[in-house]
């Protein structure tokens, strides 16, 4: 994809050589003109804080206003935190439980919609996306009546079959409880994406498979799901690193829910060291190594997926 | 978008068995969805009692519907009201501002070589997996010392800044703007600014729609950058004022006046403007979404 | 890829921006109508107290900002304004304890942003001594006002000699009982901790469906009030030295007590709050162990069927005859350093808080505070008060004598906002069972002293 100017022939020799070298200087120029704008921007309100966070990371500044340089000694406390890891442990338990049903769940739906196996395709797809568009307060809050006790129909429901009326955000429920309210806010966006990503897959392909006798099923797992792959790592990474960043689901449950502690994610653990305990220098370190396990996920997630599309064929 | 099925021929494939199971599987999904939306419409048109007291899925009582959603903009001498029209102008500019820059930026990364291009393009994707929560204590400190507290501009700025929508016009650009016809415009004369603004502007414009929508969905739900920004009241959007009655409802300690239903009121309020836009301008997202979809 | 487009996607952008324009319009037109300065806002609930017309306040005015949370405070700073043409304070909402708390300490780090005046809560309010940020109220004549609070209260906004707040609400602690639970099961209204302790183990053993009351060691202020009534002193700190004890002889006694009840499943463990007053809706629960806050707090969400049936009572003794009582919750209300104009400040935070006119509202709905300023303790309008759970009783009187008798000698330590969440996480685990009690609080001693090192301060056992 580039974009070179070729001098147009035809002009008198100084006439071109000015507008070549006027044109290779606004080749030079306009590309980094129109990134401008959004780099400036960007560096202030995103490199600039994660700079900041480094510099932060490695002092240690009190309540009563002493500020002292600390080395590492930040990410030594964090490495011997056992609240942090063992929020990091649950929340990536629990995105290894959620994010494949998750992503099962949006690949069906996203398919038997492609393959129109589905009567009223495109209202389903609407209603699929409307979380979308809920805000995590919202939606948050919705769930949350919806699971209180006080509130919650549900214990309606079950104390009529006779089993209680078991409080649907205690500690028994939560993950879970957490874990469905991920799957009902990000299933329909990913199903959309992967859909949408079928709609490109060519007719060949499938003809052919057609023409080779493939059921329905065969043909949706082995020619269409594998040539979209690319859309499916992308729904998987970001399912990864927003389940790995889960922060505001557990924050505006704490009114309604007690049993949240203030390490369940390591998000919110950070979050609260930061507010509640005014410990920026250790949110800032802790902010790093979170950053860098969520890469090495998302690492681990592109090789995987790179490597079963290299061993199918 | 070449070559689509044709309907006929799709509805060969899978029994009608399967087909059966397959629509049951999808209702029940809709019904999962639609659930909580469903609780939440038929508790904005209860009672607070009623709320508290009877069957979530079931109406009940009075319907209250109007009294709720007005007594939302009464409460407080309307404070509700200054914290929708913040929300709507805030994600709009937001969404204005990424819109553009994105489109501006996506383009020069689809369409031009320089100097660190595949560096710059990808210290802006990666930083997705930084979380945003972690660093707002930091931006805070900093937006203390350029005076940006408590400044709509401090909550309008950052929101422009969207990787997934840098990335989103990057592709969109490489298969909307076919290189030829950037090249006749430029042997035609045109300077680059005249390009995009006469050519390629209108070639990627329902990839902008897209990032529009999808950066007014991220700045309207936004909810913890600006509850550390605002320290006025009247400045602060509807998502951290929903977040105040909340408390409100959950303390209880608002003597005998009613919050749960406000809050609920409130929540629909907020959310239904929202949905209203997403789907009446579908058809622009669908088409931005699949050439975004369109990945390596 | 669509074969056929309904109307509206047709009518697409036109009608977005229709629909835009619509929905601000409504917004505006609606916002506009209920903001005109100095007309009523319209009836916001059925009878109580209606918002106050907002007072417009003339530009020569001091202007004070105040920063405050509880439902009600708006139609003090409108009565103050009318009352005071000279000063204008402007509320605001900036949210709740911690996430305000934060602000604050941010905008204290940065050094802008800070307001005149700011509701504190009494377990936060050394946190904030300690960023030596805090104006002397002494020098505003605070001292004055000596005389019209207990000794147990002033000494928790006083530090070395210096007065940094002056105190605002209170919860007492007290009981809160269901007669006709009560006379169901044939129980007589604990006095002595023991009496509470032997009625529960009995009940439950014959009623297994029912319990006598609720305990609740994630609500963690309460679980300190019991601790500061039965003379356990958690925290001590001056200077760069601090105490966490929460294993003295007088706390181990109190979690031993607890820990066998809920050992014995004598107790129901739910957070105070709705599950609780749910349970308490279905006559499950007897008695809730509250302060005075409690009630107004359980008649939110309180069923048609309970009202009527629950009449307070005193707090339970350890040794019977004592008459010893604990607080848990309230704020204070600070000057800061910073401030541009303390004088106008401190003047603001003195009427609202030891002035008739100022608590005769804010005993009222919606704020339902319940004071520590001795004329409003012991004024007849408190002791008047009714509320529907209760009947006609005057469920504030024993709320009132608790205040009176509340243990002296208490303090908090500089890190309550941190370390209530942490005492919090702790008792997690205790409702849980994963933990008793005492080991939750030595692991709680742990993390306190490591945090007060971090915070350059030096732990004292």
């Amino acid at each position: 994809m580039t974009a070179v100017a070729e001098p147009v022939p035809a002009a008198s020799p100084p006439q071109e050589h000015r507008r070549r070298r006027r044109g290779a200087l606004r080749t030079a120029v306009v590309p980094y003109g129109l990134i401008g704008p959004f780099y400036l921007l960007f560096v202030f309100f995103t490199i600039g804080p994660l700079l900041y966070a480094a510099y932060l990371s490695l002092y240690n500044r009190t309540l009563t206003g002493s500020n002292l340089f600390v080395g590492f000694s930040n990410y030594s406390t964090l490495f011997h935190d056992s609240d942090f890891w063992s929020g990091m442990v649950s929340t990536v338990l629990l995105g290894v439980v959620e994010v494949p049903l998750m992503l099962a769940l949006a690949i069906f739906l996203a398919v038997v919609l492609d393959m129109k196996l589905v009567r009223f395709g495109r209202v389903f797809r609407l209603i699929y996306f409307v979380p979308f568009a809920i805000p995590g307060v919202v939606a948050t809050v919705m769930w949350g009546y919806l699971l209180v006790p006080d509130l919650s129909p549900f214990d309606v429901v079950l104390s009529h079959l006779g089993l209680g009326t078991p409080n649907l955000l205690g500690s028994g429920f939560l993950w879970p409880a957490l874990g469905n309210m991920l799957i009902w806010e990000l299933v329909g966006y990913n199903m959309l994406i992967i859909y949408t990503a079928l709609q490109t897959v060519p007719r060949e392909l499938t003809e052919a498979a057609v023409l080779d006798g493939a059921n329905a099923w065969a043909i949706a797992l082995r020619v269409r799901l594998p040539a979209v792959r690319g859309a499916i790592t992308l729904t998987a990474l970001f399912s990864i690193i927003g389940t790995l960043q889960l922060f505001t689901e557990p924050l505006l449950l704490n009114n309604l829910s007690g049993a949240i502690s203030t390490h369940l994610t390591p998000n919110l653990y950070l979050y609260n060291q930061a507010t509640v305990g005014q410990q920026t220098n250790l949110a800032a370190a802790g902010a790093l190594i979170l950053a860098l396990i969520i890469a090495m996920a998302a690492g681990v997630v592109l090789t995987a997926m790179r490597r079963a599309g290299a061993g199918r064929s | 978008m070449s070559a689509l099925a044709d309907n006929r021929q799709w509805r060969l494939y899978g029994s009608r068995r399967t087909r059966l199971i397959v629509t049951s599987v999808c209702g029940l999904v809709a019904v999962y969805i639609l659930m909580p939306i469903y609780w939440m419409v038929l508790a904005a048109t209860k009672t607070d009692s009623n709320v508290v007291n009877s069957f979530g899925f079931a109406p009940s009582g009075p319907f209250e519907l109007f009294r709720n959603v007005s007594h939302v903009f009464t409460y407080q001498q309307g404070i509700y009201g200054h914290w929708l029209i913040n929300t709507v102008i805030y994600s709009a500019a937001a969404g204005v501002g990424s819109a553009v820059l994105c489109s501006v930026g996506g383009y020069a990364f689809a369409h031009y070589q320089f100097r660190g291009r595949g560096a710059l393009f990808g210290a802006v994707v990666a930083s997705v997996m930084v979380p945003a929560t972690v660093l707002a204590i930091p931006l805070y400190l900093m937006m203390s010392h350029v005076n940006l507290l408590d400044n709509p501009w401090g909550f309008i700025l950052p929101s422009v800044v969207s990787p997934v929508g840098i990335y989103l016009m990057k592709v969109y650009c490489e298969s909307a703007v076919p290189p030829a016809l950037l090249d006749a415009a430029r042997v035609d004369g045109a300077g680059e600014i005249r390009i995009f603004v006469s050519v390629v502007a209108r070639l990627i414009s329902p990839g902008a729609a897209t990032v529009f929508l999808f950066s007014v969905v991220g700045a309207w739900n936004n909810y913890f950058l600006p509850l550390l920004l605002f320290s006025t009241n009247s400045r602060m959007p509807a998502t951290v004022g929903l977040g105040i009655l909340q408390y409100e409802a959950s303390q209880g300690n608002t003597g005998s006046e009613s919050v749960y239903s406000m809050v609920i009121a409130g929540s629909l309020v907020l959310t239904v403007p929202l949905v209203v836009v997403f789907l009446l301008l579908q058809r622009y997202w669908r088409s931005g979404l699949t050439m975004g979809a369109v990945t390596g | 890829m669509n074969t056929s487009s309904p109307w509206l996607l047709r009518r697409g952008g036109r009608t977005v921006t229709a629909l835009c324009l619509t929905l601000m319009l409504t917004a505006l037109g609606v916002a506009a109508g209920s903001a005109k300065a100095g007309l009523p806002s319209k009836a916001t609930t059925t009878g109580a107290m209606a918002a106050t017309a907002a007072y417009t306040c003339s530009s020569s005015a001091t202007p004070v900002t105040f920063w405050g949370w509880v439902p009600g405070f708006s139609n003090i700073v409108n009565s103050f304004n009318a009352t005071h043409p000279n000063i204008c304070v402007t509320l605001q909402n900036v949210g709740a304890g911690p996430v305000q708390y934060n602000k604050l300490l941010l905008d204290i780090r940065g050094g802008k942003g800070l307001p005149d005046v700011a509701e504190v809560e009494y377990s936060a309010l050394p946190e904030f001594e300690v960023t030596n940020s805090l104006a002397n109220l002494n020098q505003y004549g605070a001292q004055g006002f000596k005389t019209d609070f207990s000794a147990g209260f002033w000494s928790l906004v006083s530090h070395g000699g210096g007065t940094y707040a002056l105190p605002g609400d209170a919860g007492p602690m007290g009981l809160f009982v269901n007669q006709t639970f009560m006379k169901q099961y044939h129980l007589a209204v604990p006095t002595t901790w023991s009496q509470l302790a032997s009625e529960a183990e009995q009940l439950h053993k014959a009623h297994p469906g029912v319990y006598l009351t609720d305990f609740t060691p994630v609500n963690t202020e309460l679980y300190v009030a019991l601790l500061w009534q039965a003379g356990a002193r958690p925290f001590a700190w001056s200077g760069k030295t601090v105490t966490f004890n929460y294993d003295s002889a007088a706390a181990r006694q109190v979690g031993n007590y607890w820990q066998k009840l809920i050992n014995d499943h004598a107790v129901a463990t739910e957070a105070l709050g709705p599950p609780m007053f749910k349970q308490m809706n279905d006559n499950k629960i007897g008695i809730g162990i509250f302060p005075a806050w409690g009630p107004s707090y359980f008649s939110a969400t309180a069923s048609k069927a309970t009202l009527g049936r629950w009449r307070s009572a005193a707090l339970p003794q350890w040794k019977a005859g004592q008459n010893l009582s604990a607080n848990d919750g309230g704020s204070a209300y600070v000057v800061f350093k910073a401030s541009a104009h303390p004088q106008a400040a401190a003047t603001f935070v003195e009427w609202m808080n030891a002035t008739m006119p100022s608590w005769k509202q804010l005993i009222s709905p919606p704020s339902s505070l319940f004071p520590t300023f001795l004329p409003m303790l012991n004024n007849p309008l408190l002791a008047k008060t009714t509320i529907p759970l209760a009947c006609s009783s005057h469920y504030f009187v024993p709320f009132a004598n608790s205040a009176a008798h509340i243990a002296p000698g208490f303090s908090w330590s500089p890190f309550e906002i941190y370390g209530t969440t942490q005492m919090d996480d702790a008792m997690q685990k205790v409702v849980t069972g994963k933990l008793t009690i005492a080991q939750a609080m030595k692991s709680l001693q742990q993390t306190m002293d490591s945090y007060a090192k971090q915070e350059g301060f030096t732990p004292k056992s």
